[in-house]
């Protein structure tokens, strides 16, 4: 008996038990289902973050970040300066660095009132925190201007309300499509601003939302509230955010090397600070993704055995109820390794019917999470999630059908023609 | 040379402590072309002897010799080779497979032989002429009367052109009338040339073929041939 007819007498049964077929392969379309939708979650998860890698750029940016003392310097907690605009200055001695970019984020007042945030234009409101920012924040950031200018050496002379935009927040405020907002005002808390001019789009709404101004302009406007005993200390130095690029990655470590030296100095050798690199981001987004990848493949196992052992258990009922026919096979000339070969198609049959409709439920399953809850890491479902998921359901299918075929394959011919 | 030759068989089932001599040192040749009856009680060794003959077991003790090939001592998978290629079975309750038509349970034994499938269509419908259902090809078993179910077991019985056809109670589970039409059926087959052997408890029956063997107690107790 030749494979092509063992399938064809394997659907035939399938078919003869349609409803006990269908409850036999839920545990493995569920189990196909959920591994496809893993596959599919994950890969959208690493898509996103090279889109965000290939977006921000590569692991030449380093930020510098606030960070808790280390325990044997706590008690200097008092002495500690913040990070602030000197470190840029003195980094910026740096020459294997390419670009210093300090940021000022609109401040929160103690009240927990955020200001700077408040974005309106002809009735059209939007909240983003607006930043001040000086040119290098175009290399760091990783920007293109497509309409207007970034910021002139007048603009931070003169702390000039001018702003660039992102593709969003014009979307938002100037509704018509495409309108080139450039010499347009716009409020923020009620403050006049000029838009000077747009980034380019990127697709990414957390990118594209951004809104700038300079970072003198930022102080002078937002951040200066720094008043003690009633008068006003000029404007603040701190910063929210320091991120540095590296020119030339062969001198990586001698770089950090030296900004720890420089900054040794600005922080009067207190520990207050640490580099971000964005090894440090990708090595942890690495271990995420192989995190869920870990926990929905062994949910989606569970299941799959599950769905295995449920094609085991029906087709010992099966070949318990087919007795006098495998007799009779047996009787007419069957041998016993074409038997074995028909339940163990007849199983991987089940299973690959399961793995069938599991692969449109994971792919439906994906389309629903895609629908409920759009976001920069929708699902990506690639041939492989596709091939593997079903591969494993024809292989849980042969694994299951191995014992039952074992069986049925040494059936006595005289005891199954006896059976009544 | 005989077709089938029994030296000294015995077949010894164990339950428990006891060992059953289902049958107890038979000595048998038959011989091509012949048609035969083998009839006894319940419990005399017939269907022990038919199973043996059918070669779907093998001897405890003794030899058989089927076509020129020792068979005594042959594996599982040898024993349905020769099954499919020497040996025709009729049952009494006819054992067709319902989930296929008439023709392809006629096909069925040309499939495990690894017949192409025009030829199997072609000697599939030969056969079911031989027993004049060729109009009933692509009904179901459960569409057709009891004696037509037995005519389609006989024609998947002929299909592989069989030294020996062994038919168990044939028309055991037919009307009188009905069982007269299978009993010509076999002789008819005879009569072109095949060997038969007829097991049955129904003495009428066992006076049919021209040689009647009797057993009791798993003994041969008589080998009659009529002049």
């Amino acid at each position: 008996m030749d494979l092509k007819r063992g399938i064809i007498e394997g659907l035939r049964e399938i078919n003869a038990h349609r409803f006990r077929s269908f409850l036999t392969i839920l545990g493995m379309v569920l189990g196909v289902s959920s591994l496809t939708a893993m596959f599919g979650i994950t890969e959208g998860l690493a898509v996103g973050y090279k889109r965000i890698l290939i977006t921000i750029g590569g692991i030449e940016r380093v930020n510098i970040l606030e960070a808790p003392l280390p325990q044997e310097q706590e008690n200097m907690q008092e002495s500690a300066v913040d990070i602030s605009y000197r470190d840029a200055q003195a980094l910026r001695s740096l020459p294997l660095l390419s670009a210093v970019s300090p940021e000022l984020l609109a401040p929160r007042t103690a009240a927990g009132i955020r200001t700077g945030s408040r974005l309106s234009r002809a009735g059209n409101v939007y909240y983003q925190r607006t930043r001040g920012v000086e040119n290098d924040f175009l290399i760091t950031d990783n920007r293109e201007i497509v309409l207007g200018r970034f910021f002139t050496d007048l603009d931070y002379l003169h702390k000039n309300r001018v702003v660039v935009i992102g593709t969003l927040i014009r979307d938002n405020l100037w509704p018509k499509k495409n309108a080139n907002p450039v010499g347009q005002k716009l409020k923020i808390d009620n403050q006049i601003f000029r838009v000077v001019g747009v980034f380019k789009e990127s697709g990414m709404r957390w990118w594209d939302q951004r809104i700038v101004m300079p970072i003198t302009t930022m102080q002078d406007t937002f951040a200066s509230a720094q008043i003690i005993n009633k008068v006003n200390q000029g404007p603040v130095t701190k910063l929210s955010k320091l991120t540095v690029q590296i020119k030339d990655m062969k001198y990586y470590d001698a770089i950090l090397e030296q900004m720890q030296n420089i900054m040794n100095i600005t922080h009067h050798g207190i520990m207050n600070y640490t580099f971000s690199t964005k090894e440090d981001y990708f090595e942890k987004i690495e271990n995420q993704i192989f995190g869920a990848r870990l926990s929905g493949g062994i949910i989606s196992g569970v299941s799959l055995l599950v769905g295995g052992v449920s094609i085991t258990n029906i087709m010992l009922a099966s070949i318990r109820q087919r007795i006098r026919e495998i007799g009779l096979r047996l009787a007419i000339g069957a041998k016993p390794r074409d038997i074995f070969m028909q339940i163990v198609v007849e199983a991987i049959l089940l299973a690959s019917l399961g793995g069938l409709l599991g692969l449109l439920g994971g792919w439906g399953l994906t389309n629903l999470l895609q629908y409920l809850a759009p976001s920069d890491n929708d699902p990506v479902l690639r041939t492989y999630a596709f091939v593997i998921s079903y591969a494993s359901a024809a292989f849980v299918g042969l694994l299951a059908g191995l014992y039952p075929g074992f069986k049925a394959a040494n059936t006595d011919p005289v005891e199954a023609l006896k059976y009544e | 040379m005989s077709l089938l030759e029994l030296r000294n068989v015995s077949r010894i089932y164990r339950m428990g402590e006891n060992e059953v001599h289902a049958l107890n040192d038979v000595t048998l040749d038959i011989e091509k072309g012949e048609y035969i009856s083998i009839i006894g009680p319940s419990g005399s060794g017939k269907s022990t002897m038919m199973h043996l003959l059918g070669c779907l077991d093998t001897p405890s003790r003794g030899k058989i010799i089927f076509d020129g090939v020792d068979v005594s001592m042959a594996s599982s998978s040898r024993l349905s080779e020769i099954r499919n290629e020497k040996l025709g079975f009729v049952f009494q309750s006819f054992n067709l497979l319902q989930k296929l038509d008439v023709l392809e349970n006629v096909e069925l034994p040309l499939v495990y032989a690894g017949v192409s499938k025009t030829e199997r269509r072609e000697r599939a419908l030969e056969a079911l002429h031989a027993v004049q259902l060729s109009d009933r090809a692509k009904h179901r078993p459960n569409q057709l009367s009891g004696g037509q179910n037995q005519r389609v077991a006989i024609a998947r019985a002929l299909v592989n052109k069989p030294k020996l056809i062994l038919a168990d109670e044939p028309t055991g589970a037919l009307d009188s009338k009905t069982g007269e039409t299978i009993l010509e059926l076999f002789r008819e087959l005879h009569k072109q040339g095949n060997t038969v052997a007829l097991v049955t408890h129904d003495p009428k029956i066992a006076e049919e073929p021209p040689r009647r063997i009797e057993l009791l107690d798993g003994k041969m107790i008589k080998d009659f041939r009529k002049k």
